[in-house]
């Protein structure tokens, strides 16, 4: 019995890394990504992938790390950001003693990625098929507001709320986005059919701006999640509800935008027709 | 640390219990029906006031917002008592059962909805969704007597309602998303559609009544057990009463929308 519970704990402890965006929520923003390709970009990423498409890759990033050649990826899940808003760049959070913000590497991946997309008639079949899948699941992960790691505000990250007499873990929520039940039903075509709805003009206003601006202006806007809660939070059960009717309009945002931005930023690499993504 | 361990085992348990009538899937399900079913006026009309979201994003909306500041009223909106005999209206008569009451109201105040301010359409719209739904649900259409009673389901006690609220399409249809499930039972030919909606709010009221009795009485005899028996029984007439709700929707909607 002590040793279930002891593996159990073990897979717990990987959660945070290895499930961010959870359920069928990345297969969701990877989705509407995929519903939102150029034919001419989907038919070049397709065939990449050997000819899956970025949907079916949604969750490769979370299960990668342990594969040897990839245990470096395991540092590609999180940005860290000063007290104001400055990026911490990733040679400096790799010097962190602490662990969260020593992971915080992800953005450098993602400009790697891109960087290596954008310059692919060197790289292998394979170095591109991979870096496709980076910019897929780091682009998610960086519209999941845990996924921020804030110097001033460490201490939060580890806030717990009560609901009855269980304990929560604040950050967890933000991964699961379990309470809200709002997406416990959805699969990758009720995310497309439900949020894949923006006009013309309103992705052309949420994809404008450079990949650098997206994650600063995200970290921004995520530091709220800390304005929605008190340390030690207790709930009942009209209270829990009150309080996780803020987050399901906010959270569909996130995830929309995630989808939008992916697909902008794949179309910039495959489709001639389509500006490329400005780094900075 | 032992305590700790399964603090947090249940914990994480707890976070997908799940807590909607007719839980988040079948309302969803009821919903994806409509919408299929809407016609393409309606359609467009509705997108003008839901900016642009189909109506299943509103389908839990009135569960998550029944105790919210200025819709507590609507917290008693969703299980009716009708046939409690004391029952009365404010003048004494016998009260109409609640969803259909407003199910009603809300038909008449809509008929000319361009008359409406956008708001009032759209409060509107997020109530049709969610209480056709709830009126077809059989411990929707509560009788007091079976309010109580609480079941066996493998292994798990539950209330009879929280069973039929969620748990007999959950099980049954395990893995099948509401998308999926929508086009699964979406089968009717337009005769068999035309028979399913006809009627009024009372008439369908009435025949929800007929199938929560008839879920009840299928219920084992002499025991609190519900064996899966009773679920292979029981998700005909949930999916039954999924289906109808589905056209009935969207015929209502299409009644106010279609022009």
């Amino acid at each position: 019995m002590k040793k279930i519970y002891l593996l159990l704990l073990s897979a717990l402890a990987f959660a945070p890394a290895a499930n961010a965006w959870d359920g069928a929520i990345k297969t969701g923003i990877a989705a509407i990504a995929d519903a939102n390709l150029t034919s001419t970009a989907k038919k070049s990423i397709d065939a990449a992938l050997g000819g899956h498409s970025i949907t079916y890759y949604a969750y490769w990033l979370d299960n990668v790390s342990a594969t040897e050649g990839y245990t470096q990826t395991k540092s590609w899940h999180y940005v860290a950001f000063t007290a104001k808003n400055k990026l911490i760049p990733a040679k400096k959070t790799a010097k962190s003693k602490v662990e969260i913000v020593k992971s915080a590497q992800a953005y450098e991946a993602l400009v790697h990625a891109v960087e290596v997309l954008q310059n692919r008639g060197n790289a292998t079949k394979e170095e591109i098929a991979d870096n496709i899948r980076f910019v897929v699941g780091i682009l998610a992960d960086l519209h999941c507001p845990s996924h921020y790691v804030y110097a001033d505000l460490l201490p939060q990250r580890e806030w717990k709320y009560y609901y009855g007499n269980k304990t929560y873990n604040y950050m967890r929520f933000w991964e699961a986005l379990a309470f809200t039940n709002a997406f416990s039903n959805w699969r990758a075509n009720e995310f497309v059919h439900q949020l894949n709805r923006k006009s013309e003009e309103q992705i052309r206003l949420l994809t404008s701006g450079t990949l650098t601006e997206w994650i600063v202006n995200n970290a921004d806007e995520y530091r709220r999640i800390y304005t929605m809660i008190t340390p030690d939070q207790k709930f009942d059960k009209k209270s829990a509800r009150l309080w996780l009717n803020q987050f399901y309009p906010l959270s569909t945002e996130y995830i929309t935008e995630a989808g939008y931005r992916i697909a902008r930023v794949l179309n910039g690499l495959f489709d001639d027709n389509v500006a490329p993504v400005t780094i900075k | 640390m032992k305590k700790f361990i399964l603090l947090l085992t249940v914990g994480l348990c707890m976070a997908y219990t799940s807590v909607f009538a007719w839980d988040g899937k079948g309302h969803s399900t009821i919903a994806y029906i409509a919408d299929r079913h809407l016609t393409p006026r309606a359609k467009a009309n509705i997108a003008k006031y839901t900016d642009h979201h189909p109506i299943v994003y509103y389908a839990s909306w009135m569960d998550m917002y029944r105790q919210y500041p200025g819709y507590e009223m609507t917290h008693h909106w969703h299980v009716d008592y009708w046939n409690e005999s004391d029952r009365k209206d404010a003048d004494g008569n016998p009260a109409e059962p609640i969803d259909v009451h407003h199910i009603k109201r809300i038909m008449n105040e809509m008929s000319d909805f361009r008359t409406l301010n956008d708001s009032t359409v759209l409060i509107n719209i997020k109530l049709l969704v969610h209480m056709v739904g709830d009126m077809h649900c059989p411990v929707h259409t509560d009788f007091p007597k079976y309010r109580p009673i609480n079941v066996n389901v493998r292994g798990k006690k539950v209330r009879y309602h929280k069973m039929w609220d969620g748990m007999v399409v959950d099980i049954e249809h395990k893995g099948m998303s509401p998308l999926m499930l929508a086009a699964e039972l979406d089968r009717c030919d337009e005769a068999a559609i035309a028979d399913i909606v006809k009627g009024t709010p009372d008439d369908w009221y009435a025949e929800s009544c007929a199938a929560a009795t008839r879920a009840y009485e299928m219920m084992p005899k002499k025991t609190v057990l519900t064996t899966d028996n009773y679920f292979n029984a029981a998700i005909e007439i949930a999916d039954t009463q999924i289906i109808n709700a589905g056209y009935r929707l969207a015929s209502v909607l299409n009644t106010i929308f279609d022009k």
